[in-house]
């Protein structure tokens, strides 16, 4: 729902209770909140189940890829969710197996606007939001620069663990 | 991700086509391992066909400007997604952008 489309809304509802209410004296507040909802009644979901490494990785970003352009996704986001999924895979392919490959597995569902991606894993415990983005003005190509990126390009970002796994999910809008 | 490389008089070129990332930046490393000698006066990496470029390609990037050390090098072609991650990562500044 665009800015104009809720003031119109809310406009029409003052006015019905002004209507109703004539020249009554008003004796309490009243709050009108427009909210918008998103395209979630049919969602599709999709499961990526595979293993750590760069063809696990190369499963995962073609899989959600197609999904993306299925649902309309424009190639400039298409580009930046690659980029989301290549990071997040290869954090789990680096470092939470400590070398190994295990297993790693992307819950995806998606929209006409949006796509929520859950990365899982069931390697060591880490909270990539914990640590603190790199600084960019010291040196180029800093660690922890994926991750810098990764929450530059999606608009909500959150990490559990749960039963001893990494969840991670993000989640990108589009077209709002 | 396929690599096409030309050599002319010092200038290399590589040519890159699909994308750079943690699945294929092994590759360009390698290139760029055989390829960046003492010879090679100016590089240029060619990315018009490339779709996009994460951090793992940029590292690859970012060793091949530090290996030419002062000799030119110039990314040519890149899309406004991957120009976006370089600005991101402070790169876009380092690189020639043609």
């Amino acid at each position: 729902m665009n800015k104009k489309c809720a003031e119109n809304t809310v406009g029409k509802k003052t006015n019905a209770a002004e209507s109703f209410s004539g020249e009554r004296t008003q004796s309490d507040d009243i709050t009108l909140l427009t909210l918008e909802s998103i395209d979630l009644e049919q969602p599709e979901t999709a499961l990526f189940d595979t293993s750590s490494g760069t063809e696990g990785t190369a499963r995962i970003i073609d899989g959600v890829d197609a999904l993306l352009t299925k649902h309309g996704c424009s190639v400039e986001v298409r580009r930046s969710i690659d980029v989301v999924v290549d990071e997040l895979c290869a954090n789990i392919t680096a470092y939470a197996y400590e070398g190994e490959n295990g297993p790693m597995c992307v819950e995806a569902k998606a929209g006409s606007n949006f796509i929520i991606l859950k990365f899982i894993d069931s390697g060591m415990e880490f909270d990539p939001l914990e640590h603190s983005d790199p600084e960019l003005s010291d040196e180029p190509m800093p660690g922890g620069l994926g991750l810098y990126l990764v929450k530059n390009l999606v608009d909500e970002i959150s990490y559990r663990r749960l039963d001893n796994k990494n969840v991670l999910t993000v989640t990108k809008f589009w077209n709002v | 991700m396929t690599i096409e490389v030309i050599k002319n008089n010092g200038e290399l070129t590589v040519s890159l086509n699909g994308r750079l990332d943690s699945t294929t930046a092994g590759q360009l490393l390698d290139t760029f391992s055989s390829e960046l000698d003492a010879n090679v006066k100016s590089l240029t990496v060619d990315l018009s066909r490339v779709d996009y470029v994460s951090s793992m390609g940029l590292r690859v990037l970012l060793g091949a400007y530090k290996t030419m050390n002062g000799r030119g090098m110039t990314i040519a072609g890149a899309n406004q997604s991957v120009i976006d991650i370089l600005r991101m990562s402070g790169l876009l500044k380092i690189f020639k952008i043609v």
